[in-house]
């Protein structure tokens, strides 16, 4: 044989060393690792994941001679285990990696989970509030007329207007007695109702209706039936009330 | 519809023919195509265009795709089952054929990953690590005419995790 060949592992990819090392002991890869600097890098390597499968399955997969070849005192075995302790420490590496990745996906994913689930659910009931506003809007809307009526009646102090063609006995007789029943309402339920009078007028329905169906023109308008039980509800009283 | 596993144990298509290859240094072989596909890479070049005469292997030289046709060669004889050959004869045939110079093993390393015959690779590196068993640094240094580039200091450090190497 001839031996004059210089450095041929020079010459050989990663891949191919690891399937020499598939083939050698961990005594023999580590006084491999002495050797030069090209091949402790490669050893170091043995680390990286991509090795990791083929490196720790011929460990698993046969019996490799671990002991030192020389003959074991309480110093080999000492620094035996200290290098036992450096694979096993390789081990425990590349799994704290795997684990890790795992951790860094979860970490990405819950919070991207947790934001989706937690608007889906404001959107939810977001529309569910809007539903039912509109809805409640659409009862109030029906019985506004007569609301209306009910205020002229309290305003006009009995003269004769336009609310109130009658002007007579009758306005006094019924103004006199709303009257009456507004004084006899305790004081704190009386600002509650000055406030849901207010926003009965005029410029604050166009604004509440502004607010409220705005989201519905925009988002697409989700169709609640109640609503339409509303709008005939209305219709109706309105062709009755109002003649 | 055959399934996958049908499919793996159907009979590969039989290649007829010879087919010449050429490698790095200009060296023709004629070879017949079924030795050849033994190589899993001229395997596919074959599957693509049946009708190729020769293929050029610029990465392998003469002398090593000479040993590897040899080796396909034996192992497409020795695995037909009326070859009569067992596999301690196949073992002793390997261990012969591996006996060469070190610069041929690492070339036929090369070739055999090159040519993916995984066959060839294992045997090869097989060989290499047999070389490196029970050997100290210095002595593999020596075998494999490795120069010495670590600095003291990385010399230093792997003494001290690696002490029981020099008891």
């Amino acid at each position: 044989m001839i031996g004059d060949i210089v450095d041929p592992f020079q010459r050989l990819p990663d891949e191919i060393i690891c399937v020499i090392f598939q083939k050698l002991s961990p005594t023999s890869i580590v006084s491999f690792e002495c050797v030069s600097r090209r091949l402790r890098m490669t050893v170091r390597r043995l680390d990286d994941p991509i090795w990791k499968d083929h490196f720790y399955r011929s460990f698993r997969s046969k019996n490799p001679n671990r002991l030192p070849s020389c003959f074991p005192t309480w110093k080999t075995l000492y620094f035996f285990s200290l290098s036992r302790a450096r694979v096993d420490k390789r081990q425990r590496v590349v799994q704290k990696q795997r684990e890790q990745t795992v951790r860094d996906v979860s970490r990405a994913i819950l919070p991207a989970a947790a934001i989706i689930a937690g608007a889906s659910t404001s959107l939810f009931f977001y529309n569910l509030a809007c539903g039912l506003a509109e809805v409640m809007w659409d009862v109030l809307e029906t019985f506004l007329p007569v609301l209306q009526r009910l205020r002229a009646t309290l305003t006009a102090h009995g003269r004769p207007t336009a609310a109130s063609p009658f002007g007579t006995f009758l306005d006094r007789a019924v103004t006199s007695i709303l009257r009456s029943v507004w004084r006899a309402l305790p004081v704190g339920l009386r600002f509650p109702l000055r406030v849901g009078w207010v926003l009965c007028s005029t410029p604050f329905r166009w604004l509440a209706l502004l607010v409220l169906r705005l989201p519905f023109r925009i988002t697409g308008a989700i169709k609640i039936p109640a609503t339409r039980g509303a709008a005939f509800l209305r219709q109706w009283v309105c062709r009755y009330v109002h003649g | 519809m055959a399934t996958p596993a049908a499919a793996a144990a159907a009979p590969a298509p039989q290649l007829e023919g010879d087919i010449k290859l050429v490698s790095e240094d200009a060296h023709e072989f004629v070879t017949p195509k079924n030795v050849a596909a033994q190589c899993k890479m001229i395997k596919t070049m074959l599957e693509v265009s049946e009708e190729q005469e020769f293929i050029n292997l610029p990465n392998v030289k003469g002398k090593e795709l000479e040993k590897v046709i040899e080796y396909c060669r034996y192992h497409v004889q020795a695995d037909k089952p009326d070859s009569g050959v067992s596999d301690n004869d196949k073992k002793t045939w390997d261990e012969n054929f591996v006996k060469v110079d070190k610069e041929t093993l690492f070339n036929l390393i090369m070739a055999a990953n090159y040519l993916d015959v995984k066959s060839l690779l294992d045997l090869t590196c097989a060989t290499v690590a047999n070389m490196l068993k029970n050997k100290t640094p210095e002595e593999i240094r020596r075998e494999f005419n490795i120069k010495n580039d670590l600095t003291p200091e990385e010399e230093e450090e792997i003494k001290r995790e690696s002490a029981w190497l020099y008891q």
